[in-house]
């Protein structure tokens, strides 16, 4: 908001302060973790725990901390495993979930409201609800173990399917009949077409998987028991347990080096973010 | 590129709405057919029908004498401008021409990012794409605008745009989807004059639909109009205006609208208004109650008072130019409206309030059964309120 070039009227004045006081709470209370994990991380062992919230160390012991996570646990590896797994897991819902959208926004077929029930029924199970069945599928042939274990789940996600499926819809139905009269088929159409005007959707649901993805724990440590397949949350468990025990400062800095690549995504990504959620069901 | 269409007892239905029944309709190289009907009479869905869009429930589709009914929109080698111009968004406006030509020239992996650049070929189909758009846009005139995107296009230049990718293709068929009613009223009288001087340029087939009549009474060679989803009538502008078959394209061809007087026939065939003989008789062995259509401009205003003629109360006067609009009641009953269109400089005194006598000559008139068909009508010897 721009900030007036005359005096706000009184009642206005109070109710922006308001507004903005019980904003300021809310990101305090969202924020104070981060910042206690930050200040965790820099402070020396004997500091940790008598500090409080006095944002200036009295010793700085940034160096020592950060240094130590990254030598004691393979911090780099969980984070290759990061990218891999959420990569992995982004590319398949994307090649699933934009096609099936389409369909079912703009293609006439019987069985399509059926399909759609389905997928709006599918948006109420919570993944505990198959996490069994596919453990014993996954043991059955294997794979436990594996990449392919941790990404499999995800792979089909009806909440992409329902939010590209929104989208779509408002997409102008003369724009694809120009493009088959121009010669387009389906597929083309989508990928030249409906795709590049739906990215700002596109980006928003990327970002929603990579967060989920990349700081879920649940899954993984359902199906993997070697370290070197662990995503972060994983690894840092892993971590915490054998290694550091009671060093948070180490913890810590290993949480922030982890936490830092999904805060950076955020925000080069912000605006296209909030057009995509927002954009959802305006034409 | 001329072709001609031929369309035989097309019908098509939704759900259970039927929409269009048995259409007829058969189009010369080289015509400007307009499809004219008031909203929901099935034109659009027709067009749709053509272009291959939409399939029909029975019927046959012949272009250039060839049937298309198995062919996709793209093998029918038709171009398509549509209501809201359907640029694609995201393509500047050569990128947006460009692309039928690209799918007509370029093989799919010639198409696919990356994969593209292998090709050898595709720079030089490339350029001679460029080419073409070069002069598509010269002769609409848009070649300042070939880089910018729709978004950043006023309403007209984006219907330009839309045209030049209609043309680029030299397609066998023009088909046209009110493609003039998001314009303003002046660009749009401008743009009737420009689409008339393309459809006399290239000389193609041109298929127009609209709603307004009078697009289609300006532009066209024929109008085809729908009622229905059926086939109202086909014929020149000069035909559906002099002779329009039925009460409903009477009333939707002209402005303004044709005055429809209730009359009826009497026993011996003359054809009564309130009391009053018309001058006009019904065929043979036709009697009891008629609609009587009178265009504005064939009503003649008497103000002396006559009493054989029908009277009207003059109720404004309204100034159009050369053209003065003159709003009356019809004496025997208020609730019909007359309304008489008579030349600016046409002398005489119309004061509102005032009563006058109503005359017409007979064979101008028009006459519709009950159930709105035309009826022919002779006039008689006797020539009574209808001096000329």
């Amino acid at each position: 908001m721009k900030p007036a070039h005359f005096p706000m009227p009184a009642g206005r004045l109070l109710r922006f302060a308001g507004a903005h006081a019980v904003l300021l709470l809310g990101a305090a209370f969202m924020l104070l973790p981060f910042l206690w994990m930050l200040l965790t991380a820099v402070r020396a062992p004997d500091e940790i725990l008598l500090g409080g919230l006095n944002p200036i160390p009295r010793s700085f012991h940034a160096v020592e901390n950060f240094s130590a996570a990254l030598q004691q646990a393979p911090l780099l590896r969980f984070m290759v495993n990061g990218v891999i797994i959420c990569g992995g897991i982004l590319i398949i819902q994307l090649i699933v979930a934009i096609p099936a959208a389409y369909a079912l926004a703009k293609l006439r077929f019987p069985g399509r409201g059926l399909l759609f029930a389905a997928v709006i029924g599918g948006l109420c199970i919570p993944i505990q609800v198959p996490a069994l069945p596919i453990y014993l599928a996954l043991a059955e042939f294997g794979l436990l173990d594996s990449y392919f274990a941790m990404m499999v789940p995800f792979f089909l996600s009806v909440f992409a399917i329902f939010l590209f499926r929104q989208t779509f819809r408002g997409f102008p139905d003369e724009i694809l009949q120009a493009a088959r009269v121009d010669g387009l088929g389906e597929f083309e159409i989508l990928w030249r077409i409906v795709v590049p005007s739906a990215l700002p959707a596109i980006a928003a649901f990327s970002i929603f998987s990579i967060v989920a993805h990349w700081n879920d724990l649940y899954w993984p440590m359902i199906v993997i028991q070697r370290m070197d397949y662990a995503p972060p949350p994983l690894g840092m468990l892993f971590f915490a347990n054998s290694e550091t025990g009671a060093s948070y400062g180490v913890l810590m800095a290993g949480a922030t080096i982890i936490t830092a690549p999904l805060v950076l995504v955020f925000l080069l990504a912000r605006r296209r973010f909030v057009q995509g959620i927002t954009m959802t069901g305006i034409k | 590129m001329e072709h001609s269409l031929e369309l035989t007892r097309i019908s098509k239905a939704f759900g259970k709405a039927g929409v269009l029944s048995e259409i007829d309709l058969t189009v010369e190289p080289g015509e400007f057919l307009s499809l004219v009907g008031p909203s929901g009479c099935g034109k659009s869905t027709l067009l749709r029908i053509i272009a291959g869009l939409e399939r029909q429930d029975a019927g046959q589709v012949r272009i250039g004498g060839r049937p298309v009914d198995d062919l996709s929109p793209r093998a029918r080698n038709i171009a398509m401008v549509f209501q809201n111009y359907a640029l694609y968004p995201h393509m500047s406006a050569a990128e947006n021409i460009a692309l039928p030509l690209m799918v007509d020239r370029l093989s799919l992996p010639e198409r696919l990012p990356l994969i593209r650049h292998l090709s050898l070929r595709r720079k030089r189909i490339e350029a001679a794409i460029s080419s073409e758009i070069g002069k598509v846009a010269e002769a609409l005139q848009i070649e300042p605008l070939l880089a910018r995107k729709p978004g950043q296009l006023s309403g007209g230049q984006r219907q330009r745009v839309a045209l030049a990718r209609a043309m680029v293709r030299q397609p066998s068929l023009f088909l046209m989807d009110e493609p003039l009613s998001n314009l303003d009223a002046q660009l749009r009288v401008h743009m009737r004059d420009e689409l008339t001087e393309l459809h006399r340029r290239l000389g193609a087939t041109f298929i127009y639909v609209t709603h307004d009549q009078i697009e289609a009474m300006t532009m066209s060679t024929r109008i085809a109009m729908l009622d229905g989803g059926r086939l109202a009538q086909i014929g020149s502008p000069a035909d559906l205006y002099e002779r329009p078959a039925s009460l409903t394209v009477a009333r939707f061809i002209g402005s303004p609208a044709i005055n429809i007087l209730p009359a009826r026939v009497d026993p011996q065939g003359h054809v009564i208004l309130g009391t009053l003989p018309t001058g006009l008789a019904a065929p043979e062995g036709m009697a009891g109650p008629v609609s009587l259509g009178l265009r504005p401009e064939h009503i003649r205003l008497h103000s002396s008072c006559d009493r054989a003629m029908p009277m009207a109360t003059l109720r404004r006067s309204e100034h159009h130019g050369a053209d003065r609009l003159l709003h009356l009641d019809l004496a025997e009953d208020r609730q019909t409206g007359l309304i008489v269109r008579i030349p600016q400089d046409e002398t005489g005194h119309f004061q509102p309030g005032e009563t006058y006598g109503i005359g017409f000559a007979p064979e101008k008139a028009h006459l519709f059964n009950s159930s709105g068909q035309r009826l022919g009508t002779r006039p008689l010897p006797a020539r009574i309120g209808a001096a000329a």
